[in-house]
């Protein structure tokens, strides 16, 4: 019987539990141990891709042995699944893994099992050629239920842990992808994550394009760069396992996430990339709405602006100039990239309510009367009537209504003062002045950059911010240094320009 | 390495620090002095992220930065 087994025996197959817990051992030990005429016991179970067996000898010492899978009598019912029971077994060095010292006798070697799938050897040795009779078999039968059981919780506990570090991981990962404002971000959040939580030896992702239907390669990791325009959807490359997960939003494929693993998935991983995949689908899709909706909100703004400069011919381009000169500023300061956006957008608009300004009295070529200069202005009111219909606009109303206002309260319309401005609208003010300063106007020609800076340097304080003024100046520095500061002609309006008229402009815009 | 042993979490924790810090090189104690950690562990979660490619490390093997992923021009 014995020589029948050891010709079967070959390496067996991996199993897939790798862990059991040593209390668990010694006391199964423990309890075989002490089974009448039992001389040694032992139990064993993969870890770390060998067999692992403890051992223990009645009134002895015992000790633990590594060996490669397969080996011997144990080997053989690891992988068969089948028990053995030898009434006469005599010392075999093909029989036991090396170093395990088993006496000659007799023995019982069983399978146990987790979950129907056998993870382990259990077994018993008399030191006799003496049967083991149908009451020791029921102590035995006894014991590894309760190792099994035992085991199978602490699989249990094992598999529930690995799912709650899993489903953590994935709210850290929807709070990263929700945060995510371009689509790169999102990209590398879902290949880095994918190499996190996965045995992914590469991982790669596919989007497919709305209009044409074709697959194209968004991200990868882990693969030469050489190699990435050879990359085909749905096709693999290297060794290893190939996985695909589709990217579903609203129930349409919009790409794959792909990888190469080393080993197979913990259906816990399985369910978080495939979470992974879609929550990044649906942020690109966000993503993807939101730039359009900007877009055609610019696109807007644009037309806004295009209006109001084709009713007040001198100050064209005025508005994309002052734009650019409070995102000068606001760049220097480090500003994120939304208040940035609204230092720009809030320079295309500023100057809106001006729509609202009789035709007369903005074309006028003379100085203005008290009259006209009252109504003048009443333009940032108007401005903030008209853009405040506009709910995507509501962040800007501030910079419309409050960019002629001045520091020490001797502005308009509401003459707030110090802390009561905020800081974009502080921008804003010194980038729309300085602006006018260098323009031509009907009634001056454009004042020198350094002059127009003495302006605001005079005005700092009492005007503007001291700070930004400051900075300002600095920034426009560099900028006229390196001959980028843009001159009326070199600014025109996307999508059209509007073409030059005659009329008047006596305010600081 | 075994996954199975290795705080799943934290070296997901790992990962988004890099990622958000693209260009901070740092060892394992400052690492794990930024996310509020054990080092042991985070050493832990530094060593997978080298094995899975997310990090890279220096030739003295104690500074880790972020190895960024090849991601397509036009997205």
């Amino acid at each position: 019987m014995v020589e029948s087994f050891l010709a079967q025996s070959s390496p067996c197959c991996q199993s897939p539990s790798e862990s059991y817990p040593d209390r668990l051992v010694q006391a199964g030990l423990d309890a075989l141990v002490h089974v009448p005429d039992v001389a040694l016991a032992t139990i064993g179970g993969w870890n770390g891709g060998k067999l692992v067996l403890h051992w223990t000898r009645r009134g002895d010492e015992g000790g633990q042995v590594a060996s490669e899978p397969g080996d011997g009598l144990y080997g053989w019912v690891l992988r068969t699944g089948n028990p053995v029971m030898i009434d006469c077994f005599r010392g075999d060095w093909r029989a036991a893994p090396a170093g395990l010292p088993l006496p000659d006798g007799s023995c019982v070697v069983e399978p146990w099992c987790v979950d129907g799938e056998v993870v382990g050897v259990m077994a018993v040795h008399r030191a006799a050629e003496q049967a083991f009779g149908e009451a020791d078999l029921r102590q035995f039968a006894a014991i590894r239920t309760l190792i099994e059981a035992s085991a199978s919780e602490s699989q249990a506990r094992q598999r529930q842990e690995q799912q709650r570090q899993h489903l953590q991981a994935l709210t850290e990962m929807s709070r990263a992808l929700v945060a995510a404002t371009d689509p790169k971000t999102v990209l590398a959040l879902v290949v880095d994550m994918t190499m996190t939580l996965s045995p992914a030896m590469a991982c790669w992702l596919f989007l497919t394009d709305a209009e044409t239907g074709q697959s194209a390669l968004a991200a990868a990791r882990g693969l030469p760069r050489e190699v990435l325009p050879r990359l085909t959807a749905g096709a693999g490359y290297g060794p290893g396992l190939f996985q695909q997960l589709s990217v579903v939003v609203d129930g349409e494929v919009v790409g794959a996430l792909e990888f190469m693993h080393s080993a197979e998935l913990h259906p816990a991983t399985h369910e978080t990339l495939q979470a992974l995949a879609n929550m990044a689908g649906i942020a690109l899709r966000q993503i993807q709405t939101h730039a359009g909706q900007q877009r055609l909100l610019e696109e807007a703004i644009f037309a806004l602006v295009a209006a109001l400069e084709a009713r007040d011919p001198y100050t064209q381009g005025h508005s994309l100039r002052v734009a650019e000169f409070a995102t000068w500023l606001a760049e220097a300061l480090n500003l994120d990239e939304q208040e940035q956006r609204l230092v720009r957008l809030g320079g295309y608009l500023h100057d809106i309510g001006k729509i609202g300004i009789p035709e007369v009295i903005l074309r006028k070529p003379g100085r203005f009367t008290e009259d006209e200069i009252a109504a003048m202005q009443r333009h940032p009111l108007i401005g903030h009537y008209i853009l405040s219909h506009i709910s995507g606009l509501s962040e800007l109303l501030p910079l419309v209504r409050s960019h002629h206002e001045r520091l020490d309260g001797s502005g308009y319309p509401d003459g707030l003062a110090g802390d009561q401005i905020p800081r974009l609208v502080r921008i804003l003010a010194i980038a729309d002045v300085f602006e006018a300063l260098t323009a031509d106007r009907p009634y001056r020609g454009a004042l020198s950059v350094e002059k127009a800076f003495a302006v605001l340097e005079e005005g700092a304080g009492s005007h503007f911010d001291v700070d930004l003024v400051k900075l300002f100046l600095q920034t426009v520095r560099i900028k006229n240094a390196l001959g980028v500061i843009p001159s009326p002609l070199e600014v025109t309006l996307p999508p059209a320009t509007v073409s030059a008229q005659t009329g008047d402009d006596q305010t600081a815009g | 390495m075994h996954t199975d042993k290795i705080d799943l979490l934290l070296a997901t924790e790992v990962a988004l620090f890099f990622e958000r810090n693209p260009f901070t090189v740092e060892n394992g104690e400052g690492v794990a002095r930024k996310l509020g950690r054990h080092t042991e562990q985070v050493l832990q979660a530094l060593e997978l992220l080298v094995e899975r490619c997310v990090l890279t490390r220096d030739e003295n093997g104690t500074l880790f930065a972020y190895a960024p992923p090849y991601i397509a021009e036009d997205r």
